[in-house]
């Protein structure tokens, strides 16, 4: 963590002597050497609290069991945490965890990531000792647009406290109640505000804090995972997508990075997986509204290309791009319309201005530039020396009918539709009008055009710049739709079916 | 090779006894069954129905609440524990304030399932059972897709298919199970 | 403290709210020191109270200038214990307060006496504040204190009035504000009354709640003594410890290391309740035998039955038994050998027609309601004994539930951040252990078979 310097000391743990930087906490260091000591209350993004007394150790020289999370590493600490006394203090601690818990876990959507089902199936004692009639508290509790709170599923590790304590400042749960009739609430149970709330939910351990958007929408152990980056912001917050089969994205979680998001996301950027998910999404290539093969649409696409080269019009050609894309695609992009076919005329908003503008929205993560990748787009085209004009320069081009081939390459999300409305107004029977996109809703707007599905952006391989210049990488590990294709790709069998078209055919018919 | 070969023995050469026993065998079937002096191996289906083992595993049996609604709380255990992926389930919260998720959509395929009985096994308040109904005939293949209507609801249940976990006579012998 | 100044005011003017009455003269067995002029009239006024030698253990302080570790030295050679139930060195808790190291220092004064059975701070309080008071102002300027506070249990209410008119007081006498004396020493004192949590009376409870949050423990390390109230180092005592600081000084630590035995220095107070003819305030030397307590002080058992057992330090405190009784004398390390403990002597007195399994339900219900639900163990497990008492007391137990009320217990000691469930936990063990004779004539009338639901 920040906080400890790089000074490394010695610790014993279990026997074992291994080395860890001072002052770093014991429960990180055991992590990063493989022991895993249980714990509740402890996360390593908030201030330790000390709670739950499940991380209990041996600490040499101290006859009384210790909490891990209170330790700090320093020389000669030697520490055990596997003793038989160390065992039986668990699943006690687990035991009292357990005591009022309503074990609901079939209704619950925490089942399967659980910290109580995981530590239970570990150090539980399997046979319960509570016979009593358990403490009865209020259960789901809305919470405002994100989240369901169940009182009594709550273990009250205070997670959810510090955090709007000290990360969301706002400061909105509190501890109710004193005794076993404590509870976690917000003050007469108003909804919470502000755009981290969901972060509430990755971090509480158990089912209480639950999130509205993914409410009984799929149990978690059918759900794959997938690492990307978010889509949302020029932040690039890292994420874990958890889709299943790669046929439907359920949510977004953050993935740590401490040079970028650390252990948060803020829940804009989380529902961005809403706009790749299979039912906003272009599943066909589609020539007029109706459904081609993918192979017939590159050769009609080729076609036009192959006379606008062969009466050297290709001047006539507009391209339309957004940092929405990879560095890779884009690179292929200017390759294939700057470098191949002498394409001048690029579009795109200014986004420029938009970087120069860039400033954190809320002095959190959220940024107010609202592409991924606008640091990486501008040192691409400075690379290619290429240079965009606006939307509006595009549109009174087609006025003047100063294009005929128009290549509208569309980002993902609601926002740029209003600008591709504004150009479609404007189009004619003349132009011949490309739309590679990967939503349906682009589609539906040009719905004249020759539209050719790309990938979501949850499904790209590629790297993306963030506003600070860090180069990020997302790794494909699902498609949703077999016909969608990257731009990339696209772009491959575009030119070799200008070039060779009878080949192509035949390469693509096998 | 050729030691290999038998010779033909006299019997199998005169094949007429051969044959002859063989008609003697039918023959002797055919009046025994004919005048009824044999335990005949069929049955006369539909009138007749034979009786199956207790443990036979039929089409599914979801069951019901005391009061009514749906027993199952929609956890998709049955459908996790599922061979055949044949349960398909989708989750809801209920129109009934004091529940909290039920099942908006339960559907068996019948023509996947393979009986197996694994998602009475999984269920963990009795909500699914395996029925002792075996006959299953329809004209249309989406047809063997059933859903809580049927079963739940169809007529051969009686509605007797009341969940144990939800009568309270039996729930105080059910709590022992752990916490 | 405007606030709880106006609250005390209103509550006040009840005619039935009088100051603890206790026996006018010493009796035999007593030694005191600090209730030496508790009789005298009008002791709670400066002017009384400066007539029997008040304020002149502060004079002596801060006119011969001595040196903080002059005073450290004193309370150190005096062998006095913190007086609030843990018993350490009042000396050695002051030394740890770090010296010169530019941060505002803070004394605070545990008067949120809320242990069932003990009363014994609230005499100094209504009767004798201005010797806490001194005591006070003598430990701040030990810790370099600019300001203290006096942290009163909410229900004290004549208690925090009689505080509230006694600092006024001091502030006129120019025992309390700017320069004291010419010193040069600054000083403010301030009343906190509670809200009626018992938690608020452990140490870093005490702080929390003074800090104006929710009344939890504190983890520790780090301790108060480096970070406390206000995240400043900060120093808890008890009313009877600050009380005795001036005595110490005005007849030196020699004279009041002269009672009590070797490890137990000085008197203490005994706040005595239960079955005896006199309940009361008591204050003996240490060492001195249980018996002197009981039959001399206290008049004996009430109604002249047996004794059946004794809690010594407050509810908290492990039972002993009758004849353990009788061979203890009133000092930590006596009590300890019996398995308890001396606390902060709230002596509460059973005699044989006492059911314990109804004491300890008691008890626990107590504990239950007071855990402040921060650790796990504690907030469940009190609750948890708590429900199996009660089943025991509702023929509902079953034989399975002693074993199960010594696993609990035995696994919350030790495990929380402060010792409250050890409060609670200890007392089981205790009961469970001397009187299993008590839980088996329960468990004989109990009709439960197999699982309760």
């Amino acid at each position: 963590m920040s906080d400890t310097n790089s000074k490394k000391v010695k610790i014993t743990l279990n026997g074992k002597e291994i080395e860890a930087p001072a002052g770093q906490n014991l429960l990180d260091a055991a992590d990063a050497n493989g022991v895993e000591i249980p714990r509740y209350c402890y996360h390593p993004g908030l201030s330790v609290a000390g709670q739950c007394r499940m991380c209990m150790v041996e600490v040499e020289g101290n006859p009384k069991l210790q909490i891990g999370c209170n330790i700090r590493c320093s020389d000669g600490l030697k520490v055990i945490s596997d003793s038989e006394k160390v065992k039986n203090a668990v699943k006690w601690s687990l035991e009292y965890h357990l005591v009022n818990h309503p074990i609901d876990c079939p209704i619950c959507d925490q089942a399967g990531e659980c910290g109580l089902q995981e530590y239970y199936m570990e150090h539980g004692q399997y046979k319960s000792d509570m016979h009593e009639q358990k403490v009865n508290k209020q259960k789901v509790v809305d919470l405002g647009d994100h989240i369901v709170l169940d009182k009594e599923r709550c273990i009250l590790c205070s997670r959810c406290v510090r955090f709007t304590q000290e990360i969301s400042k706002t400061s909105e749960f509190g501890i109710f109640n004193r005794g076993d009739r404590s509870v976690i609430g917000t003050v007469d149970d108003k909804p919470l505000t502000g755009n981290y709330q969901v972060n509430t939910v990755d971090i509480c351990p158990v089912g209480a804090l639950t999130s509205k958007d993914f409410r009984f929408e799929q149990r978690v152990w059918f759900l794959d995972e997938t690492e990307s980056v978010c889509s949302g912001c020029s932040k690039g917050c890292n994420v874990f997508v958890h889709h299943k089969k790669g046929k439907h994205i359920y949510r977004l979680k953050p993935r740590f990075n401490e040079a970028v998001n650390s252990y948060w996301m803020c829940d804009k950027g989380r529902y961005t997986y809403k706009d790749s998910n299979y039912d906003r999404r272009l599943s066909n290539a589609k020539m007029a509204g109706v459904d081609i093969p993918y192979s017939e649409a590159i050769q009609t696409w080729a076609s036009d290309l192959r006379v606008l080269v062969a009466t050297e019009r290709t001047d006539e050609i507009g391209v339309w791009i957004s940092p929405h894309h990879s560095n890779e695609e884009l690179n292929s992009i200017l390759d294939t319309f700057s470098g191949k076919l002498k394409v001048t005329k690029f579009y795109s908003e200014n986004i420029e201005q938009i970087v120069q503008k860039d400033e954190s929205v809320d002095g959190f993560l959220l940024r107010s530039d609202p592409y991924p990748n606008s640091k990486g787009f501008l040192s691409t085209l400075q690379g290619k020396k290429v240079k965009t004009q606006s939307t509006d320069d595009l549109i009174q081009t087609i006025k003047k009918g100063g294009v005929s081939h128009i290549v509208l390459i569309c980002p993902e999300g609601q926002r740029i539709l209003p600008e591709m409305l504004k150009i479609s107004k404007v189009l004619s029977p003349f132009q011949f009008v490309i739309v590679l996109t990967p939503q349906l809703a682009a589609m539906e707007i040009f719905s004249a055009a020759l539209s050719l599905p790309t990938l979501g952006h949850y499904e790209k391989t590629g790297t993306f710049i963030n506003h600070a210049g860090i180069v990020q990488h997302t790794a494909a590990g699902f498609k949703m739709f077999k016909e969608s294709h990257s731009v990339t790709d696209i772009l491959n069998d575009l030119m070799i079916a200008q070039a060779k078209p009878a080949e192509t055919r035949e390469r693509m018919a096998t | 090779m050729s030691n290999l070969i038998r010779k033909p023995t006299l019997e199998s050469k005169s094949y007429l006894i051969g044959i002859f026993k063989g008609l003697m065998i039918t023959g002797r079937h055919f009046f025994m069954n004919l005048l009824g002096l044999s335990k005949r191996p069929t049955i006369q289906y539909p009138e007749q129905k034979r009786n199956y083992s207790s443990k036979f595993m039929g089409v599914h049996v979801l069951t019901k609440k005391e009061n009514g609604e749906i027993a199952c709380t929609s956890c998709m255990l049955c459908a996790t524990n599922c061979p055949a992926e044949c349960i398909h389930i989708v989750a809801a919260e209920s129109p009934n304030p004091k529940v909290e998720k039920y099942p908006a959509v339960y559907e068996i395929d019948l023509l996947r399932c393979v009986f197996c009985g694994f998602c009475e096994d999984a269920c963990p308040v009795d909500a699914v059972r395996m029925g002792r109904d075996y006959e299953l005939a329809e004209l249309a293949e989406r047809n063997f897709v059933v859903g809580i209507d049927y079963l739940m609801n169809r007529p051969a249940l009686n509605n007797k298919n009341i969940s144990v976990f939800h009568e309270p006579h039996k729930v105080v012998t059910k709590t022992a199970v752990g916490h | 403290m405007s606030h709880s100044t106006s609250l005390v005011k209103k509550t006040s003017h009840g005619a039935n709210m009088r100051p603890m009455a206790i026996e006018q003269q010493p009796l035999t067995a007593e030694k005191r020191l600090l209730l030496e002029h508790e009789h005298v009239p009008g002791i709670n006024k400066i002017d009384v109270y400066s007539s029997k030698g008040g304020y002149e253990a502060l004079k002596t302080v801060l006119k011969n200038k001595m040196t903080v570790d002059a005073i450290v030295d004193i309370m150190k050679k005096s062998g006095l214990r913190g007086r609030g139930g843990a018993g350490f060195p009042t000396g050695s808790k002051w030394s740890f307060v770090p010296k010169n190291d530019g941060k505002a220092h803070y004394l605070l004064c545990n008067a949120d006496e809320s242990e069932p059975g003990t009363f014994k701070d609230r005499v100094i309080l209504e009767k004798l504040p201005h010797m806490m008071i001194e005591g006070m102002i003598i430990g701040s300027y030990a810790i370099a204190a600019k300001k203290s506070y006096i942290y009163i249990r909410g229900e004290y209410t004549y208690a925090a009035l009689a505080i509230e008119k006694a600092i006024q007081e001091a502030y006129q006498a120019g025992f309390l504000g700017k320069d004291i004396l010419g010193s040069g020493f600054d000083h403010d004192m301030y009343v906190h009354r509670g809200a009626g949590a018992y938690i608020c009376g452990e140490e870093t409870g005490l702080i929390s709640s003074l800090e104006g949050k929710k009344g939890w423990p504190k983890l520790k390390p780090p301790f108060p003594a480096v970070e406390g109230y206000l995240k400043s180092p900060t120093v808890v005592n008890n009313v009877e410890t600050l009380a005795a600081v001036p005595w110490i000084i005005r007849n030196g630590p020699e004279a009041y290391a002269k009672f009590g035995t070797e490890k137990s220095k000085g008197t203490k107070m005994w706040s005595v309740s239960g079955d005896v003819n006199r309940p009361g305030v008591y204050e003996l030397e240490c060492g001195a035998p249980f018996k002197a307590l009981l039959e001399d002080c206290c008049g004996g058992v009430r109604g002249g039955k047996k004794l059946k057992a004794i809690i010594p330090g407050g509810s908290s405190a492990p039972i002993v038994t009758a004849e353990e009784a009788y061979q203890m004398t009133l000092d930590y390390e006596s009590i300890a050998s019996k398995g308890s403990m001396l606390g902060s002597g709230g002596m509460i007195v059973l005699d044989e027609t006492r059911d314990l399994v109804q004491v300890l339900k008691n008890l626990s219900e107590f504990y239950a309601d007071e855990s402040c639900g921060q650790c796990t163990p504690c907030r469940e497990g009190t609750g948890w004994i708590e429900k199996i008492l009660h089943s025991f007391t509702e023929k509902q137990a079953r034989r399975e539930d002693v074993d199960l009320l010594k696993n609990i217990a035995s696994n919350l000691q030790g495990r929380t951040i402060c010792v409250l469930a050890d409060s609670i936990a200890m007392p089981v063990e205790s009961y469970l252990k001397k009187f299993p004779q008590e839980f088996e004539k329960y468990l004989k009338k109990s009709t439960a078979s197999g699982t309760r639901v």
